[in-house]
């Protein structure tokens, strides 16, 4: 199982907006087994290790980014999935990042 | 009418509000939400805290936005206050914390109870916000209650 965390400031209203927007992208290209949940950023030191891709709306701390690093966790671009404003490079980031882990495992 | 649109109020659209930074239109909408009872005292203060840390300017694919919200327990009753300045204001963005200026504001009041609804709103809003004719025929709207009815019939 693939896991994806989303972190805004308050992990209620734009990260879990994305998460919505993100299980339609996977159910609409029927991509199977992904988990993907919304964290608060002050939970997300502590839980992010426990995901395989971090998608921010928050700008990531330099403490997230070693996290990052040391987990080997691509660090995802919220903001554009939450506008949708790159249009169909929307989700070209995440994608890349699931292909990235899919070569390596 | 969707069930999203019932978080829309008429009382809660303000057109050409004048303000000089964001701080100043911060204060001004907290007042005026103070007045309708749908914030808690708190609200102000926690709007600025959280927006230092966490911005929510938003440069979407036709209209630079942001979506200034609280905490939860600085808010009685959810909301959308729908908000166009005079003028632009410097404004954050999300994510990146760089400079952007917006005219546009949908102020979010968030409860825990009716976030489900919310997120549904926030997704239809996005959706919207990339329908190049939905933003120029927003945009011209000079009438608060236009502009309520406007989002009403499309939410």
């Amino acid at each position: 199982m693939l896991k994806i965390v989303v972190a805004c400031g308050s992990g209620i209203a734009t990260s879990e907006t994305v998460v919505g927007t993100v299980k339609s992208f996977l159910e609409d290209h029927s991509v199977k087994g992904v988990d993907v949940e919304a964290t608060d950023f002050k939970q997300l030191p502590s839980v992010l290790p426990n995901y395989d891709i971090y998608v921010w709306l928050a700008k990531p701390t330099p403490e997230i980014h070693d996290i990052c690093k040391k987990e080997g966790i691509p660090e995802v671009n919220g903001v554009d999935i939450l506008t949708g404003s790159k249009g169909d490079n929307t989700y070209l980031e995440l994608v890349n990042a699931m292909m990235t882990l899919k070569s390596r495992s | 009418m969707s069930s999203c649109a019932n978080l829309l109020d008429r009382d809660l659209v303000f057109w050409n509000i004048h303000a000089d930074s964001c701080m100043d239109l911060y204060q001004k909408i907290a007042n005026k939400l103070e007045d309708a009872n749908v914030v808690e005292t708190s609200y102000f203060k926690a709007l600025i805290e959280r927006e230092k840390e966490f911005p929510t300017g938003l440069n979407t694919q036709f209209l630079p936005i942001a979506l200034p919200h609280a905490n939860p327990e600085n808010v009685k009753k959810a909301f959308i206050a729908v908000v166009k300045t005079t003028s632009q204001i410097n404004m954050k963005q999300m994510g990146t914390n760089e400079y952007m200026k917006s005219q546009y504001f949908f102020f979010l009041g968030i409860v825990k109870e009716k976030q489900d609804l919310q997120v549904k709103l926030l997704q239809r809003f996005m959706q919207l916000m990339n329908d190049k004719s939905f933003v120029s025929s927003f945009k011209g709207l000079s009438q608060p209650d236009e502009v309520y009815e406007f989002l009403r019939d499309r939410f």
